[in-house]
């Protein structure tokens, strides 16, 4: 690089000031924010997640479809449960009906 | 915040009317339940039976059952009797080997009945539940109390 124009190119930044116009209290504001977003950050259990999360509709949508789907296959769940156990307790009710044994055998042990 | 309260409680009510209405359909299609006042409704449910053949093995049951009450009378007298007689004696007499044979060919006799009996609703059934349903019944035959007292917890 030209030794010379490295001279100038310094004297030319010395004497550059730039003139744009901040808005009031411009770096305390940017302190603010960063601090807030530390703050948020590091506390993601006060449901301010969720807050932000219920402010996009695509999102909210999938948490009310999710609930009714969890809603289906928990019922689902259940009716199955109950009809197996509802199935085994028949079996049981056919069997004592039409085996003498079982009749007596249970009958005489209660 | 009142956006998050209306969404939460949305889906909780959605969720909960899912549940509902879900579970009312399972139980009125896939998990229609037997009737328990009804014992041999658990046949029709569990062997797939048309309603003749329903109707076929319930006059089975309807015939049977004053025997199958006979026989329960017969099998507790004689267990009584039984009982009576190896709790008044201190050790075998002929009176207690007469009692014990006499068990074993009520057993043999309540066995066989039951077996006919097993036979006949088999026979009423669609070939394969026929089989099924014997299979699941012989063991009745050999192991008498195991599935009656297996009751579901």
């Amino acid at each position: 690089m030209n030794p010379e124009h490295d001279q100038r190119l310094k004297a030319l930044l010395r004497d550059w000031q730039p003139k744009a116009d901040l808005p009031p209290r411009f770096e305390s504001e940017v302190w603010h924010r960063i601090a807030l977003n530390e703050e948020r950050r590091s506390s993601w259990l006060n449901f301010d997640w969720l807050l932000q999360v219920t402010c996009q509709p695509r999102l909210a949508f999938a948490i009310v479809a999710i609930a009714i789907l969890l809603g289906t296959g928990l019922a689902n769940l259940q009716a199955l449960r109950s009809y197996h156990h509802e199935m085994a307790a028949s079996k049981v009710r056919y069997i004592q009906s039409v085996d003498p044994f079982a009749k007596t055998f249970l009958t005489s042990n209660q | 915040m009142k956006r998050l309260v209306v969404i939460i409680a949305l889906a909780l009510s959605l969720g909960l009317g899912a549940y509902v209405v879900s579970y009312a359909i399972a139980r009125c299609t896939f998990c229609r339940m037997p009737d328990t006042q009804e014992p041999s409704s658990w046949l029709q449910q569990e062997f797939h039976l048309s309603d003749a053949q329903y109707s076929q093995v319930k006059k089975l049951e309807v015939d049977y059952h004053p025997h199958c009450v006979e026989m329960c009378d017969k099998i507790k007298q004689s267990h009584l009797a039984l009982k009576n007689l190896i709790l008044a004696n201190r050790g075998m007499t002929p009176e207690i080997e007469a009692a014990l044979q006499k068990e074993g060919a009520g057993q043999a006799q309540w066995r066989a009945d039951m077996l006919r009996h097993f036979y006949d609703v088999s026979q009423a059934m669609p070939p394969d539940e026929g089989k099924r349903y014997l299979y699941m019944m012989e063991a009745q035959v050999f192991e008498p109390t195991s599935n009656a007292l297996a009751a579901p917890h």
